[in-house]
């Protein structure tokens, strides 16, 4: 979706600023962080559509930091990058509640496929959830007041 | 292989449990032996003992009974002369041929009697008869006659005398009125010697007879002759036997009781004791052959058990060697894992870069960059398959998750066996489904079942064969189908066709078929096999359109 909002976090700058050029070329709206703790912030601070995670970084890993996504209880979904497809890591990973996971290097064609697809469902989520916020409005004019909280 | 042959155990290799070896025979031969020698030497001084117990009655009962026989065999004759002497009467037996009938009479009955006499009380003979002349003789002053006219009866001891011929005299005296007689009969040693040999039961035993002086008043057989002095020297009178052990002799004396002879039976133990000698030897000749069995066991059953412990240590050293060379290689791994890791960011940072600059170049340098851009890109992806290449080689149980076109992977399999399919002339006929997707699974392992499929097929169709492989779309998945024209599978074939080491022969090595349908498992998948419904074998393969998982806690399906 153009104009998608994505979170790039990967601890190497070469392929954190190269992709982010290749994903705005394609009209998405890229924020790159280089470590878990940057991601958290930026989650925090502002809402993305789409996080690209990797794997493996020091400090705080791609699963740690997935988990703490998981724990902000934002509306968005998480791709993982990972160096080769290990069986563990994926499971981990889609147990966690992760979109996929894709491995490095990987085709820009391929990635962008898994951000709409990722997309797609971060978008049906936030809709199930307008959906469900418009009910209670209707059903409580006052809810409205608690929307936006 | 452990070797079998035997040898003499001492000599065998054990270099690592030869002190196990000498511990095991040693508590193995005391064990075994030492109530073997407990309970076998017990009941052989038992037996001994019960034995010689028993020997020594018998012998004291023998001993006894022979003297009880000399004492009936002298008071018998005793008898006999007195009766002689009451029945008869002196004037009866001085009447001519009177003596002679009643010598002849005594004869008869017993031939040891060699003369009579009726003797008077001056001590000259009244009447003789017997082969000497001895009528003039006169008795006064010998001792049998002096005991005879003291006690009225008297038993001589053995004298040479007139005759020079050793004998003894039995003498009674009879009272008729005021006149006073002696009847006297001469017994002959050589004849009494027989009747007291005779009377020692045991064949093996000496009997004979001493005086109060210790001289021979019988023959002894083993270097005893009449009259000598014998080398036992008579005790004082006592009642019962004596028993007294010499060396290997076994001497038992009992004093008679109508003469004043010691009876004599000696025996040589050895000959005594020579059942029990014999038992006892044929006793330690079965505990020596039991005991030589029992050693043989024990060497053989040894040696087998610590064979085995050294073919074991041996297996454990070679198992331990491939652990640590496998302990080593995993460490390495481990390692080398980390490294291409990084490896793998640096051609992901060439592949991205590649990418942007094949974006980013101007038109005029298109064709040259293009290029160049794509030699980033190929060598990039040559680099991270080489990666995931090892890493799998490194790790087999870990599946590298790929989106596989098995259109793709089949064509170059028939290429790959192009080689072996032209050799027999084989035909390979596909039928591909349009449209059809890419699975995302394990692609090398899938590869390796699909590989194996085919190959056995080529094995199985005779020259000028066919092989059919068909693709179609599933609900979950897709399905291929490898058949052949080849001549099928039997029934325990189609039973026992995916065991490990069941080989047929379609070529399979007996583990291709067993691996195929673990890593078809593995992967969520499933492989059958079913004869043709005219000739050959049908193999389905059933591949899920996302990669399944089997975890003990979690299963799930990767999207495609």
């Amino acid at each position: 979706m153009i104009g998608s909002k994505i979170l790039l976090v990967d601890d190497e700058e070469i392929f954190c600023n190269n992709m982010t050029k290749l994903l705005q070329n394609r009209s998405y709206k890229v924020t790159a962080v280089y470590n878990g703790e940057s991601a958290i912030k930026a989650l925090e601070q502002e809402k993305y559509d789409v996080v690209v995670l990797d794997l493996k970084m020091p400090g705080m890993n791609g699963i740690a930091t997935l988990k703490q996504i998981k724990e902000l209880g934002i509306i968005t979904e998480t791709l993982l990058l990972t160096g080769h497809g290990s069986i563990d890591s994926a499971v981990e990973a889609i147990r966690l509640g992760a979109y996929d996971f894709l491995t490095k290097p990987c085709e820009i064609d391929e990635l962008v496929e898994k951000i709409e697809g990722a997309w797609r469902k971060k978008d049906d989520a936030w809709k199930k959830d307008m959906e469900e916020k418009l009910k209670k409005v209707v059903e409580s004019p006052s809810a409205v007041f608690k929307l936006f909280v | 292989m452990p070797d079998r042959s035997f040898t003499i155990s001492a000599t065998r290799d054990f270099p690592y449990y030869r002190k196990v070896w000498k511990k095991v025979v040693a508590i193995l031969i005391a064990s075994a032996f030492l109530p073997l020698a407990i309970i076998g030497g017990g009941m052989y001084v038992y037996l001994a003992r019960t034995i010689k117990h028993k020997t020594m009655e018998a012998l004291q009962a023998e001993a006894v009974s022979h003297k009880r026989d000399i004492d009936s065999f002298l008071t018998e004759r005793i008898m006999d002369l007195k009766l002689i002497s009451e029945n008869n009467g002196l004037s009866k037996m001085m009447s001519p041929g009177a003596i002679e009938q009643v010598l002849s009479s005594l004869q008869r009955e017993l031939p040891c009697f060699q003369d009579l006499g009726v003797i008077g009380a001056d001590g000259e003979h009244l009447a003789y008869t017997g082969p000497y002349d001895l009528k003039a003789k006169n008795y006064r002053n010998t001792v049998w006659f002096k005991a005879v006219m003291d006690d009225g009866v008297s038993v001589s001891d053995v004298f040479t005398g007139f005759r020079n011929v050793p004998h003894f005299i039995i003498a009674v005296k009879r009272n008729e009125g005021k006149t006073l007689w002696i009847l006297r009969a001469t017994v002959m040693s050589s004849l009494f010697d027989n009747i007291v040999t005779q009377l020692a039961g045991n064949t093996k035993a000496d009997a004979y007879l001493i005086n109060s002086k210790g001289d021979f008043q019988t023959n002894a057989r083993k270097g005893g002759e009449l009259m000598m002095k014998s080398q036992v020297l008579p005790p004082g009178r006592f009642k019962g036997v004596q028993v007294e052990e010499k060396g290997t002799t076994l001497t038992l004396t009992t004093w008679l009781e109508t003469v004043s002879w010691l009876s004599v039976v000696s025996i040589d133990t050895r000959d005594l004791f020579e059942d029990s000698r014999r038992v006892r030897n044929m006793g330690l000749f079965v505990i020596l052959l039991g005991g030589f069995v029992i050693i043989l066991s024990i060497l053989f059953t040894t040696d087998s058990l610590v064979s085995m412990l050294e073919e074991k240590r041996k297996n454990n050293r070679r198992l331990d060697l491939r652990l640590r060379r496998a302990a080593f290689l995993a460490s390495l791994m481990k390692l080398s894992k980390g490294v291409f890791s990084d490896l793998t960011d640096i051609l992901s940072n060439i592949h991205v870069t590649g990418t942007l600059m094949k974006e980013q170049i101007g038109l005029a340098d298109v064709c040259e960059t293009d290029l160049m851009a794509e030699q980033i890109f190929s060598e990039a992806i040559r680099g991270r398959n080489l990666i995931d290449s090892f890493i799998r080689f490194a790790g087999p149980e870990d599946p590298v998750i790929m989106a596989v076109d098995i259109h793709m992977m089949l064509d170059h399999i028939i290429v790959f066996l192009r080689t072996a399919l032209i050799e027999k002339n084989i035909g390979v006929i596909t039928d591909f489904q349009a449209g059809f997707p890419t699975v995302r699974s394990d692609g090398n392992a899938l590869c390796q079942v699909l590989l194996t499929l085919l190959v056995n097929a080529a094995s199985a169709v005779s020259a000028n064969g066919s092989i059919f492989v068909s693709t179609s779309m599933k609900e979950n998945g897709v399905m291929i189908l490898i058949s052949d024209d080849g001549p099928g599978l039997g029934k325990a074939d189609m039973e026992y066709l995916f065991e490990p080491q069941y080989s047929t022969d379609r070529g399979d090595s007996g583990f291709g078929l067993s691996i195929s349908r673990d890593i078809m498992e593995r992967i969520g998948g499933r492989i059958s096999v079913r004869n043709g419904e005219e000739h050959g074998a049908v193999f389905e393969v059933q591949v899920p359109g996302g990669f399944v998982w089997e975890y003990p806690d979690a299963k799930g399906v990767i999207p495609n």
